[in-house]
């Protein structure tokens, strides 16, 4: 099987999975052009530079995956087994049902060049080529210490990425509710907070409107108890906090932890115990000390707009991903999670510079259901959120409730009355997320294959 | 006024304390908690801003509780700072906001501690042996004034300055004992338990009749978690203590009563003055029998600052009583115990 016959089969299977993004056998033969300068290196010599080469799969990868969302988990075995490469997926303890669904969605040719596992088997970490980790700091320091020099180690550790509003265009708010309610925010490219520049508190608002619309349509997965006390111990003390002058206020589901917004003018970057709990802030005329308890954890900014100008602003930021607000959790096939490529051969230079992908955001997008909320999660996966660390900032704010709410600031979503939202429906233009609307710069991911290079 | 204050805190200060001498029914509670409640509204100035925001109670379980992080951003006392004379803290990391609870001075605190104990007969002229910093050692720690109260003047204190056991001293605390026809009570952090057991080595002692051992306060996210009936059993290997006589105190700098536990499977209860009620945190409503949920505590002892508060620990609801699971894993390890084990830990 060539890698066009494989990418016809991969995007057949992975248009199962909307969450994926729209996914065609010309996308994945591009990401395999960009990484690797052309479309068939894999299955012959094309030209390279003075001479022709040829590449040839790190094979067998081993993916270590974690439960938060199953598309990183999807998107990192579809580029193994686009590359040609044995994979073997060690899965989350409590299993992951879509790597199933995928295998079964596979011709016979492909399937069995993924073997699962909830355990990590030694003989799998000693004779992979590459080990692919998705998990927490810890998780990877400690398997870090188990492959030897000549594995490839490719980790993928505990991130958080946030928005900025440059613009506060109230349409913008059901993008930003988008971000912060797919895959219940418990992906690394989920926004702990938007920054907002203008009325950030009036901007919550409509974003708190946003986010019940959301829950209307998608509901939020049931959380455990532990995490329904931190998102409960956060709007308590936040209404407390608010109810004293201080300058946050609360926006919350009603009679349940569904979606929280808080607005909080307190500096340093908020810690989000995530299950769509999104803050919201004044953006600062210089966002570096926001960001710097988080600098070396973050991952993506999501803009509005999506304006090279605007982008610019955020390139020396550490995110290694910047993107129209509304597409965090659809990055393209050509990404470069954490800013590193994984297909393309070592050597060929790539700095890790922050990629952006669809630098205009067209009209409102539909919204796929399946894009909002993967399959119920026990456990919140390989970002941990930070529980109610990192707001130890001493506060000197002003107090604005707002207009027509209670002094505590403390509100429930009014349901669905002034909407603007909508629903998917046939007919609506097409995701800026889509490759068709991006035109991205950045090249892909997983295995790393060898160039061997032949004159 | 401070001085309509005061009298306000002394008259229902006198009602606590009938309630402690005397027990307190259903309706006794409710009326006492409503009362004080209406007293802590008007004079704990961040507090009453925030029940402002919240409808006025109807009965005691009404009553806006507070998170216990609140503690760490405000002062919550009815009481101007000058009337501070004793300050509890949370204990915490280097740089971490440290919770701080205020006394005007400790009378209910102390005839809290006591009369639990007489409650629970124990004796309370027991030969007190403390794995707790002394008092002295540690102003702030509400814990070592709860020892202090305990046994002040005639117990052995073996956590040294620099915070290790005082093996020696144990020692000398044994042979003192057993000179003694008074029981031996052992009381400490469930972590300096463990570290006292690991440094015994094997020791044996013998136990007087009526001895009991009190611990407290969980590990704290140090990584020495050892299960609740291992931790026991070891106090009948070394010390000859039954776990039946072992009791698991649950207390936090933010209350000013404590809830105990006795042995291994058994819930924890209360005294009259102090309630738990186990919600669910999504709906914020008191869960069914059976069902797990956050503790919230109503602590009519906390005249001086706000009864109602909402804790990070998660508990089974027990009839009246409550099963504690724990911390919350996913909040900041903090505690009482963590002044005592902060130095343990690192050893």
């Amino acid at each position: 099987m060539n890698t066009a016959d494989r990418a016809r089969h991969l995007a057949e299977a992975a248009s199962r999975f909307p969450f994926l993004g729209p996914t065609s056998a010309d996308d994945l033969l591009g990401l395999v052009a960009v990484e690797l300068g052309d479309a068939r290196a894999l299955d012959q010599f094309v030209p390279r530079g003075a001479h022709r080469a040829q590449a040839r799969p790190v094979s067998p990868l081993l993916h270590i995956v974690a439960g938060n969302t199953p598309a990183a988990a999807l998107q990192t075995i579809v580029r193994g087994l686009l590359l040609g490469a044995h994979n073997f997926v060690k899965l989350p303890t409590v299993g992951l049902p879509e790597v199933d669904e995928l295998r079964s969605a596979l011709p016979n040719e492909l399937s069995t060049q993924v073997d699962v596992s909830t355990e990590l088997p030694d003989e799998w970490l000693a004779c992979a080529g590459a080990v692919i980790v998705f998990g927490s700091d810890e998780t990877i320091a400690s398997l870090r210490t188990r492959v030897n020099p000549a594995q490839r180690f490719i980790p993928h550790g505990h991130r958080v990425s946030f928005g900025v509003v440059f613009d506060p265009d109230p349409a913008s708010a059901a993008e930003a509710a988008r971000d912060a309610s797919a895959f219940d925010q418990l992906g690394c490219l989920s926004p702990h907070v938007f920054y907002v520049a203008g009325d950030a508190r009036a901007y919550a608002a409509r974003l708190a409107r946003e986010m019940q619309l959301i829950q209307d349509r998608t509901p939020r997965e049931p959380v455990t108890l532990s995490v329904a006390n931190i998102i409960r111990g956060l709007r308590e003390d936040t209404a407390f906090r608010a109810a004293n002058g201080e300058g946050c206020a609360v926006w919350a589901s009603e009679a349940c932890t569904a979606w929280t917004v808080i607005f909080d003018t307190d500096p340093g970057f908020p810690s989000s115990p995530l299950h769509r709990t999104v803050f919201v802030k004044p953006l600062p005329a210089d966002l570096a000390p926001e960001l710097a308890s988080v600098r070396d954890h973050l991952s993506c900014a999501g803009i509005f707009p999506a304006t090279p100008d605007f982008a610019a602003r955020l390139t020396s930021s550490g995110v290694s991903r910047i993107c129209p607000l509304g597409c965090m959790q659809s990055p393209p096939w050509t990404w470069h999670q954490d800013g590193a490529p994984r297909s393309r051969p070592q050597g060929v230079g790539d700095a890790p510079v922050p990629a952006l992908t669809a630098p205009r955001l067209p009209a409102r997008p539909p919204l796929p259901p399946q894009l909002l909320s993967a399959h119920p999660r026990p456990a919140p996966g390989p970002h941990p959120p930070a529980a109610e660390s990192n707001r130890a900032h001493p506060s000197a704010h002003t107090a604005h409730p707002p207009p027509g709410k209670n002094a505590s600031g403390t509100q429930t979503a009014a349901p669905h009355k002034s909407n603007t939202a909508h629903p998917p429906r046939a007919g609506d233009k097409p995701h800026p997320c889509a490759p068709a609307a991006s035109s991205a710069r950045s090249p892909a991911q997983p295995s790393p294959p060898r160039a061997l290079p032949h004159e | 006024m401070p001085a309509a204050e005061l009298s306000q805190y002394r008259l229902l200060e006198e009602r606590v304390l009938a309630a402690m001498r005397d027990g307190l029914d259903d309706a006794g509670f409710n009326a006492l908690a409503l009362a004080i409640h209406a007293f802590q509204r008007h004079w704990n100035t961040p507090y009453s801003r925030f029940c402002a925001t919240r409808p006025e109670p109807r009965d005691w379980q009404e009553i806006p509780p507070v998170p216990q992080s609140v503690f760490k951003r405000h002062r919550l006392a009815t009481f101007p700072p000058e009337v501070t004379r004793t300050l509890f803290r949370t204990s915490g990391t280097t740089g971490e906001t440290r919770g701080e609870h205020h006394f005007r001075d400790t009378r209910l605190y102390d005839a809290a501690i006591v009369s639990m104990w007489n409650r629970l007969q124990l004796p309370l002229d027991a030969f007190p042996v403390f794995l707790v910093p002394k008092p002295e050692n540690a102003p702030h720690s509400s814990l070592s004034h709860m020892a202090g109260v305990l046994g002040a003047q005639h117990g052995h204190w073996l956590i040294e300055e620099g915070g290790t056991i005082d093996m020696e001293g144990l020692t000398a605390a044994m042979r003192d004992v057993s000179g003694s026809e008074r029981p031996l009570a052992l009381f400490g952090t469930a972590l300096a338990f463990v570290h006292l057991f690991e440094q015994l080595e094997g020791r044996r002692f013998d136990r007087r009749r009526g001895s009991f051992a009190v611990e407290t306060g969980g590990y704290k996210g140090t990584g020495r978690d050892i299960p609740k009936a291992a931790l026991y059993t070891r106090f009948g290997e070394v010390f000859d203590i039954p776990p039946s006589h072992v009791f698991n105190e649950y207390g936090m700098t933010e209350l000013s009563s404590q809830f105990y536990a006795r042995g291994v499977g058994t819930p924890h209860q209360g005294p009259p003055w102090a309630r738990a009620v186990i919600i669910d945190p999504e709906t914020g409503l008191e869960v069914r029998g059976g069902e797990a949920g956050i503790v919230r505590i109503v602590d009519l002892a906390n005249v001086g600052s706000v009864i109602a508060i909402e804790t990070q620990d998660i508990a089974i609801r027990r009839g009246p009583a409550f099963e504690l699971i724990g911390r919350d894993p996913a909040a900041l390890p903090r505690g009482c115990s963590r002044t005592a084990d902060e130095s343990l830990s690192g050893a």
